[in-house]
């Protein structure tokens, strides 16, 4: 499992090192505008599906 | 079907007044003119173009959502709701970092670093969520300071500060090793 190598205790190696997928970084010359609208038309408003999530306009932020 | 059985049912008019739709209740106004600056500022780091790129490929979508304070927020890997203030009409530094820390919650997710369905032993489930949000802060120094020698100001380090992340994100800096940034991380846990 990958979590395994970063899991607290992990007593080797820097934080740079850590996992990412393998994905083409976005280009630098696309339009943000765009690409926003895009990003935009695939996500819905799914709270209803998601079993156990509710929004909760106070939370601090971060919730971590 | 009973308000009960469905969530968006406590939309339907429960607290009075007229039923609204999650779109028309949480929406933000300037929903596209803030992701749109939250894309133009991430591009300007490594680690923001990586992270937009993993949107792009694995069709995440984005929707900006009013809230008091920033807030990201990935429930399934499909879907990043990130809570804005009402009243800004671009990203801030605030948001730019809680989207970062969002699309690195779904990368985790995309590479099997899950959290376990049905762990048998509680301190393996504390273990691994402690482990999946320190990663999260690491990619949250990673883009504030990349951001911050881009941009030339400090509000990317300013705002993990406030946040309560500042001595993480030193312990980031100069890479004084993983024990130091746990220590760090568990600190900003006392802060919140």
């Amino acid at each position: 499992m990958a979590h395994n190598r970063i899991a607290i205790g992990y007593d080797g190696g820097a934080l740079e090192e850590l996992p990412r997928l393998n994905v083409s970084p976005l280009s630098v010359d696309a339009d943000p505008r765009a690409e926003a609208r895009g990003l935009l038309a695939k996500g819905g408003f799914d709270f209803g599906s998601q079993p156990g999530v509710s929004y909760n306009p106070a939370a601090p932020s971060p919730s971590m | 079907m009973d308000q009960h059985q469905q969530p968006q049912g406590m939309l339907s008019g429960i607290f009075g007044g007229t039923p609204m739709s999650p779109g028309e209740m949480f929406t933000h106004e300037r929903e596209e003119d803030i992701l749109a600056s939250a894309i133009a500022v991430l591009k300007l780091s490594e680690t923001g173009r990586h992270l937009l790129g993993v949107l792009k490929e694995r069709d995440v979508g984005v929707r900006i959502i009013k809230n008091r304070n920033a807030h990201g927020y990935a429930p399934s890997p499909s879907i990043i709701y990130l809570g804005v203030p009402p009243q800004l009409s671009e990203a801030d530094a605030y948001t730019i970092i809680e989207f970062a820390a969002a699309i690195r919650e779904i990368e985790q997710d995309l590479m099997g670093f899950t959290m376990p369905e049905k762990p048998d032993d509680p301190l393996e489930a504390a273990q691994v969520r402690h482990a999946k949000t320190l990663d999260i802060v690491a990619y949250m120094c990673k883009v504030s300071l990349e951001l911050e020698v881009e941009i030339g100001n400090a509000s990317y380090v300013g705002a993990m500060e406030r946040l309560g992340l500042g001595e993480a994100l030193r312990m980031y800096l100069t890479q004084m090793g993983d024990e130091a940034a746990i220590e760090a991380y568990e600190n900003a846990q006392k802060v919140q």
